[in-house]
């Protein structure tokens, strides 16, 4: 299992596919960059947009919302998918392994890859808030960093283990995890009622450094609006992660015991 | 150890992969022979655990295969998918597959770098695969497959586009592991490669077996049909209508320029008893005789004709 893990980290980083992520990676680092440079310039420069205050929100609409859920997706989908498609699938399941250990070894390659390039973008915009904010900050800032990483991390392992089973259940599970995460998921999130209880990002959302309310403007509008209410604890969320977690892996993990691929023609 | 295949059937919704498959096979090499799409690659697949049969058993020493990784510790399988992580090189192809095989990082290196001499790649062990010619590739795919010395082998369309030293590399070395007392299965298409490796085959067209064993023992086994006998001659028109007299002779047919026949017969012993008194009383020279049936071609054609 552990020389697994290792051959497919391996694979993961020898594939364009991981390079592009990784350039996506980029995006949130670049917008906060973006926002420290432009900040004398919001509000007509009478209150200074702290990055601080605002990392709320870049963790909000670029992690959760933007860069975990398309990283997971690419990831995700790819884990059976890849060796199905190139064909290699023969090699690891004619080997004295179960079959579970191979999707989940490759899952869990992926999580680790995921995690690399999430915490990499994450270390560059926790910089950038330092720099703002002041090295003498760095403890109040640090909390939330790690806050957000671990949030990130459980998401990861969540969505790698869902979209893995999308990969195996649909034809085109790449749309499929598009439409899951940024169809449903943000839909939901704005419904009132229940109903977003059925998305992950919702107990993500509850985990997470927990968004400011903005008084002033049109920013305050938009930001009011689609801020997720806590209605539930912690704990719950927590538990909810796991039990979703727990589920998804032993779905995927189950797929090679019964779906057959047919890897070439006779 | 054995091999067997008890009912055993496959089929991909309304599509038959193989239908109703019985055989043993024992140790030495045998050769799955049978055109493209006739099921060999299916029944590989089933007899390595690959594909859970829809009907029936396949077996490896007493043991079901489907949902048994434990055996693949004695399977080696040479797919015939042109199938690779192309960014590694052929040493770290081989060595990674037996890390996973479970051996340790010493022994897998030792094993690889082992198989590799024996399959003719030592001068390309470190260069990327992705670079490797088709042949190339086929004999390190050959390479994984006996790095670990199993039991039992199978190789589907292993010779597919190697180089005639490359051929005859891995034909001796089939050969040899079949003679270590090996059960090694062996696909093919082209009838001549499976000839060179052994006698001792299985005849399959649209997922049936057709027959199973030496190849002179299913050449018996056609007996009713016609055997074809081509003479060149000096005077192929006399000959033709010499041998229309007879009962036994199906059909005759000449080439472009007339300067021999072919000739289908159903009592190939009468014909050749009786030829060189023909040939005698009518002053026919005869230039070369031969029966296309006398190889594993012709068999096959009658078989699955």
């Amino acid at each position: 299992m552990h020389y697994l893990i290792t051959f497919f980290i391996k694979n993961g980083f020898s594939s364009k596919r991981t390079y592009w992520l990784a350039a996506l990676a980029l995006i949130p680092p670049a917008v906060t960059l973006l926002l420290w440079v432009l900040k004398p310039h919001i509000d007509g420069g009478e209150t200074a947009l702290s990055l601080y205050r605002f990392f709320p929100q870049i963790n909000y609409h670029l992690y959760l919302h933007f860069l975990l859920p398309l990283i997971t997706v690419f990831m995700g989908t790819a884990v059976l998918r890849d060796e199905v498609e190139d064909r290699t699938l023969a090699y690891l399941i004619t080997r004295p392994v179960p079959r579970w250990t191979i999707t989940a070894a490759k899952m869990a390659a992926g999580i680790v890859t995921a995690a690399l390039l999430l915490f990499f973008s994450l270390f560059l915009t926790w910089l950038i808030i330092l720099f703002d904010a002041g090295f003498d900050q760095w403890s109040r800032n640090t909390v939330q960093i790690f806050q957000s990483a671990g949030v990130i991390l459980l998401g990861l392992f969540v969505y790698i283990p869902l979209f893995t089973f999308f990969g195996g259940l649909f034809k085109r599970p790449v749309l499929a995890g598009l439409f899951f995460t940024f169809i449903w998921e943000n839909t939901v999130s704005v419904f009132p009622g229940n109903v977003k209880l059925l998305t992950v990002a919702n107990y993500l959302h509850v985990l997470s450094p927990p968004l400011q309310k903005i008084d002033t403007g049109l920013r305050s509008s938009i930001f009011n609006m689609i801020m997720p209410g806590q209605s539930i604890s912690d704990a719950t969320a927590v538990l909810v992660l796991f039990i979703c977690m727990a589920l998804f892996s032993a779905a995927s993990t189950g797929i090679l015991y019964i779906r057959e691929y047919r890897l070439d023609q006779d | 150890m054995s091999i067997e295949a008890r009912n055993l059937s496959k089929w991909y919704g309304q599509v038959i992969g193989v239908n109703n498959l019985n055989f043993t096979i024992g140790p030495g090499v045998t050769g799955f022979l049978g055109p493209n799409g006739a099921g060999k690659t299916t029944m590989i697949r089933l007899l390595t655990g690959q594909l859970k049969p829809s009907k029936g058993d396949a077996v490896i020493d007493s043991g079901p295969v489907w949902n048994n990784h434990h055996i693949n510790r004695r399977i080696g399988y040479c797919p015939e998918a042109d199938a690779f992580w192309s960014y590694l090189t052929g040493t770290a192809f081989v060595e990674s597959l037996m890390r996973i095989h479970g051996l340790t990082a010493s022994e897998a290196r030792d094993r690889a770098l082992n198989a590799i001499t024996l399959t003719g790649m030592e001068g390309a062990r470190d260069k990327r695969i992705g670079g490797y010619s088709k042949g190339m590739r086929q004999r390190i795919k050959l390479a994984q497959a006996i790095a670990h010395d199993p039991d039992i082998l199978f190789l589907d369309e292993p010779l597919n586009g190697m180089d005639p030293i490359g051929r005859k590399t891995a034909i001796d070395l089939i050969k040899q592991l079949g003679n270590e007392g090996k059960t090694v299965v062996v696909s093919s298409h082209i009838l001549h490669e499976v000839e060179e490796m052994t006698d001792t085959i299985l005849l399959i067209n649209h997922g049936r077996l057709l027959a199973q064993g030496n190849i002179y023992e299913i050449r018996a086994l056609i007996d009713k049909h016609p055997l074809q006998v081509t003479i060149s001659c000096s005077d192929v028109s006399r000959l033709t209508a010499r041998l229309m007299d007879f009962d036994d002779i199906q059909s005759i047919q000449f080439d472009r320029d007339r300067s021999q026949l072919t000739v289908e017969t159903t009592s190939p012993e009468e014909f050749h008893r009786r030829l060189p008194g023909l040939v005698l009383q009518n002053n026919i020279k005869i230039q070369s005789m031969w029966s296309p049936d006398e190889n594993l071609e012709a068999v096959f054609d009658y078989l699955v004709r």
